[in-house]
């Protein structure tokens, strides 16, 4: 298990070398820099610069350098963590980061967490009583869940909250705890506020894995073994939890992999449609301004986060199941 | 009502004291599925004596494993056991109504098991992947013979080493990925027999193995079911594997038993044409080289029908019109041990035919029949 570990953990480094350099290159292909894009919003705003701040500008970002060079003044850095200053918002990537990214990957692990802790029970029943009424109504909520796009569930969600509960929606907190230090008001108004954003994340995920769990789990449940337990005196409820949802995990701890990166980039749309302090608009921004150094740290952050994922994935996957075992 | 057939001569045998393991009696499973009842065993009556190893026999899907997994109550839904009796007498203990309790009562699961146990077609299936053989086993003998972890697990290195398993203690460790087929089955059959059931329903429990392999399976089987004194239902339609196993053989056919004998009389005189046609379709040394070999004519009928009259009429070279196809023959004595369902040995009231034309051992004199209208 060490020698396969430390074996997967040097083809991740390499992944990543490979990696940054490709969304290094990828960014810089387009014609146009950040600066430009800058000048012209400057313009629009009745601005305007010489053309030797421009140039200044130009060389201080080393705009010309050969692309090798930036890549190599970039990578030295970031390696130490610095990545860089963001063009457009001009403050340090990783201040502009770290700032949201606590918000992100707290919301994902909430949807995370909601949609496991949902799909798996719902899933087993599902599929231990199929062809019921119960059966029939967890598959159209599937069906439901599946298909209903997610901006348009945050905004029925919006609506039913300030109507119906008559609550201040959108963003994380009220007005008045906006800014403040964390304290116990401050947490409650933060989960009053925060069950939309969850639920819209995990609607589509929850559905997805209970679809997963239960077709996978039916598979089991015709497996020879199922009826050995049984033959065995095993009592139904055993031989369903511990024989049978063991071996169909699989394919759902495979998605565990690469849901992963979902934590920092899954929730752009609905952060735009509910105003989220998160990392998702960010990297849209980013990506649109060719604020490269800011565009690339995300991209790297959600590589990363894959290669984590699958690396989890593959370390539970050994646990569920010996047979994936190496040596 | 005097019966002469050799499962009632036990029964009677001591002083009216029940001889055998296991009783089904009108057995029905039914499959209701969207396109009808599939009848997958129609009126099956089966009397296992103790000690013994009786053979069932017959095509695929003639219902021979489903008559296995009723007696477990496992029948795969939507199959139901829709009617029937079935009786266990367990060696300790007073007999037990086994349909009477519900299929995942405690009852039912005390006596998977702990009174009757299963061994499956596919050694390479049957085991659960994710766990070590030993923790199989030992979930068995933790449900019904000891809660005391240290026991369990000796006696599961015990049982390992009698099914010829080498290394026994390594191998309670040891996942099922690691074994290959003949030892998984052997460790299946001791996963079968770490309780000392009464009954073992074996269903085809060597067809998956090859030959080599099959007949060291078999030799366990039959030295551990002489040492624990258990009896055997064995599965099959290998008759090779029947003639070297078994007691007595029951020969199904669409749900149906249509002949009950002892082994060597079988093979010496099968006398149900299905019967007869089976024993010819079973391919000799010898044969020339292009001969064709000889199978039985026509094919199953659709599952979702129902044959009126005898159910292997359509299939049957010396079906009686007016008779076969009309009326459905009752399983009857033909001789002292022989039970037949044909009505070339009996007449439509029961009696039996005058002269046997299909016969040639009628010596043993007419059986009583139970004057019964068919």
């Amino acid at each position: 298990m060490l020698n396969f570990l430390i074996r997967r953990v040097s083809f991740m480094v390499i992944s990543m070398i490979a990696i940054s350099i490709l969304s290094f290159v990828l960014i810089e292909l387009p014609p146009g820099s950040a600066i430009e894009v800058k000048l012209q919003q400057l313009r629009q705003q009745g601005g305007d610069m010489t053309a030797e701040q421009v140039r200044g500008l130009e060389e201080r970002y080393g705009i010309h350098d050969p692309i090798q060079v930036k890549y190599w003044k970039w990578i030295s850095r970031a390696v130490k963590g610095d990545f860089g200053q963001s063009f457009q918002l001009d403050r340090p990537v990783k201040s502009l980061i770290w700032a949201r990214l606590g918000f992100s990957v707290l919301l994902s692990s909430f949807a995370l967490v909601f949609s496991w802790g949902l799909s798996i029970p719902l899933g087993v029943y599902s599929a231990t009583h199929r062809y019921t009424l119960p059966d029939y109504v967890i598959q159209v909520l599937q069906f439901v869940g599946v298909a209903i796009p997610q901006f348009l569930l945050a905004l029925l969600l919006l609506v039913l909250a300030s109507r119906a509960f008559n609550q201040e929606v959108g963003t994380l907190f009220s007005q008045q705890f906006k800014n403040a230090p964390w304290s116990l008001p401050r947490l409650l108004d933060f989960l009053r506020h925060v069950w939309i954003p969850v639920v819209v994340l995990a609607v589509g995920g929850t559905a997805g894995l209970t679809r997963i769990m239960r077709a996978n789990l039916l598979d089991v449940l015709g497996q020879q073994y199922v009826q050995t337990a049984r033959s065995k005196g095993v009592a139904e409820h055993i031989v369903i939890w511990k024989h049978a949802v063991r071996n169909a995990l699989h394919p759902l701890i495979m998605a565990l992999g690469t849901t992963l990166p979902l934590l920092i980039s899954g929730e752009v749309i609905i952060s735009i449609v509910l105003n989220l302090p998160t990392t998702g608009p960010m990297y849209l921004q980013a990506l649109l301004n060719k604020d490269m150094y800011l565009a690339v740290a995300f991209l790297l952050m959600l590589s990363l986060m894959l290669l984590i994922g699958n690396l989890l994935a593959d370390i539970l996957l050994a646990w569920v199941d010996p047979r994936v075992r190496l040596e | 009502m005097v019966t002469t057939s050799a499962v009632a001569e036990a029964k009677v045998s001591a002083n009216g004291q029940v001889d055998n393991v296991i009783e089904l009696e009108d057995l029905h499973v039914h499959f209701h599925t969207k396109l009808g009842v599939v009848r997958a065993v129609n009126g099956v009556t089966l009397e296992i004596p103790r000690g013994k190893v009786v053979g069932v026999v017959g095509e695929s899907g003639c219902g021979k494993s489903q008559t296995a997994f009723a007696i477990m109550q496992l029948v795969p839904p939507p199959g139901r056991i829709v009617a029937g009796k079935i009786v266990l007498y367990p060696k300790n203990g007073p007999p037990v109504n086994v349909l009477r309790y519900d299929r995942n009562s405690d009852e039912m699961r005390a006596i998977r098991g702990g009174h009757v146990s299963m061994i499956f077609q596919e050694p390479m299936t049957a085991l659960n992947p994710v766990y070590p053989v030993g923790d199989q086993i030992m979930e068995a003998i933790l449900l019904h013979q000891t809660t005391d972890k240290k026991e369990a697990a000796a006696r599961a290195v015990d049982i390992l080493g009698k099914v010829g398993l080498p290394n026994p203690k390594r191998l309670l460790g040891t996942y099922p990925h690691e074994l290959s087929g003949g030892m998984r089955q052997r460790a299946m059959i001791a996963l079968a027999l770490s309780c000392t059931p009464d009954l073992l329903l074996a269903d085809e429990p060597t067809t998956a193995l090859d030959v080599t392999t099959q007949a060291q399976i078999l030799d366990v089987m039959r030295e551990l079911q002489a040492e624990i004194g258990m009896s055997i239902l064995f599965v099959t339609h290998n008759l090779g594997v029947i003639a070297q196993m078994a007691d007595e053989v029951a020969v199904m056919y669409l749900g149906q038993l249509v002949e009950r004998a002892p082994v060597e009389e079988l093979f010496d005189e099968p006398r149900h044409p299905y019967t007869r046609a089976l024993m010819r379709s079973i391919p000799h040394l010898g044969t020339p080289r292009h001969a064709r070999l000889n199978v039985i004519e026509g094919g199953l009928p659709n599952q979702y029908s129902q044959v009126p009259g005898c159910a292997f009429h359509p299939r049957c070279p010396v079906a009686q019109p007016g008779l076969c196809d009309v009326y459905q023959p009752a399983l009857r004595p033909v001789t002292p041990t022989v039970e037949v369902s044909c009505f070339l040995y009996h007449n439509l009231d029961g009696t039996p035919v005058a002269a046997p034309t299909q016969t040639a051992s009628s010596g043993t004199g007419p059986p009583l029949g139970d004057a019964l209208p068919a």
